[in-house]
C-alpha cells in the first residue's frame, strides 16, 4: 500500500479515536470548589462599576468638557491675547509715553 | 427548553450575576458544566480536566461584564474554554505538566508497524484498539506546539468549521487553513518517524 494512503488511514483512525466523547463532568464536589473561588472574588457589580461603567461615565462627559474648553480658549484668544498684543504694540511704538500714561492711569 | 428560551433565561441569570448575585452563577455552572467538560476533555487528559474547567468558569465569571449578549452564551463560553486550553498548552511547553510516555507500548507499535499491510479501512479499524489509537494520538499531539495542537484538536477532533476556529483563535480563515495544513504535515512526520523501521526495508527492496 502507498505510504500516503496508509498515513491517511492512520489519521482517520486517530481522529475517530479522538472524537469519542467522554461523559465525565467532574466530581460531585467540583462545583463547590468553583463557587468558593467565585465568592472569594466577590460580586461583579462593585468591580464592574470601576472597570466598566466608570469609563463610560467619563466619556459621556468628555464631549461637553471638550466643547467648554474650545469655547474658553477661543474667548481668551480673542480677548486677552489680543489685548496683550495691542498693549505690546503701543509700548513698542512709544515706550516713554506709554509708561507715563500707564503710571497716570494707575494713579 | 428551546435555544431562544435558554438564551433569554441565560441573559436573566447573567444580569443577576452582574448585579452582584454571586449565587446565580451556580445556575450557569450547572447548565454549562457538561458543555465545558466536553470541550476540555478533547484538549487535555481527563486527570487535568477538572482543574482546567474550574479555571474556565472562574475566567468566565471575571469576564462576564464584557459579555454583550449579541451571541449565545455557550458560544462565548466555548471561546473562553478554547483559549484557556491553548494557554494551558503554551505554559506546558515551557514547564511540562504530564503524562505521555516517551515510547509507545508494544501493542501500539505493532499495530503501527503492520499498518501498511492492511488492505482496507475496515481491516485497519478492526486491528486498531481504542487504547492503541488514543495512545498514538496523545503521543503525536504531545509533540506538537500549543498552536498546532489546539488547531488539530479544534479542526479534526471537535470538527469545528474553519470560520469558527478563526473567530475562536482570532486568526483569519486563510491563516487557519495554512496553519492546519502545516500542523497536519508535522503530525504526519511525527507518526512517520515511528513507522520508519517498517518503511525503510520496503524502500530498499524497490
Amino acid at each position: 500500500m502507498k505510504p500516503n494512503k496508509t498515513m491517511e488511514r492512520i489519521e482517520r483512525a486517530l481522529w475517530n479515536a479522538g472524537r469519542v466523547s467522554e461523559s465525565f463532568v467532574g466530581s460531585s464536589d467540583w462545583p463547590d470548589g468553583v463557587m468558593a473561588e467565585i465568592r472569594r472574588i466577590g460580586p461583579l457589580a462593585a468591580k464592574s462599576s470601576v472597570r466598566v461603567h466608570a469609563p463610560a461615565t467619563v466619556w459621556s462627559w468628555a464631549a461637553a468638557v471638550a466643547a467648554c474648553l474650545v469655547v474658553g480658549i477661543g474667548w481668551y484668544a480673542f480677548n486677552d491675547l489680543n489685548a496683550d498684543a495691542v498693549l505690546a504694540g503701543l509700548f513698542l511704538d512709544d515706550p516713554t509715553g506709554w509708561t507715563v500714561n500707564l503710571m497716570l492711569v494707575e494713579m | 427548553m428551546n435555544s431562544e428560551g435558554a438564551a433569554d433565561s441565560d441573559r436573566a441569570i447573567i444580569e443577576r450575576v452582574r448585579h452582584g448575585d454571586i449565587n446565580a452563577f451556580a445556575d450557569l455552572l450547572t447548565r454549562y458544566r457538561a458543555w465545558v467538560f466536553a470541550i476540555v476533555l478533547k484538549h487535555v487528559p481527563p486527570n487535568l480536566a477538572e482543574e482546567l474547567a474550574h479555571d474556565i468558569f472562574v475566567e468566565a465569571y471575571k469576564a462576564l461584564p464584557s459579555y454583550r449578549g449579541t451571541g449565545e452564551f455557550r458560544h462565548w463560553l466555548a471561546g473562553i474554554a478554547v483559549r484557556q486550553c491553548f494557554t494551558f498548552w503554551r505554559r506546558a511547553s515551557r514547564q511540562p505538566v504530564c503524562c505521555v510516555p516517551n515510547e509507545l507500548s508494544n501493542e501500539t507499535q505493532t499495530w503501527l508497524d503492520r499498518s501498511s499491510q492492511m488492505e482496507s479501512q475496515e481491516q485497519f479499524d478492526r486491528q486498531a484498539s481504542r487504547q492503541a489509537t488514543r495512545e498514538l494520538l496523545a503521543y503525536a499531539l504531545d509533540r506538537l506546539d500549543a498552536e498546532d495542537r489546539t488547531l488539530v484538536t479544534l479542526l479534526h477532533l471537535e470538527e469545528r468549521p474553519v470560520r469558527e476556529i478563526a473567530r475562536l483563535m482570532a486568526w483569519s480563515p486563510i491563516n487557519v487553513k495554512v496553519r492546519a495544513y502545516r500542523a497536519r504535515q508535522r503530525m504526519r512526520r511525527i507518526i512517520g518517524k515511528l513507522r520508519k523501521h517498517e518503511e525503510e526495508p520496503h524502500h530498499e527492496t524497490q
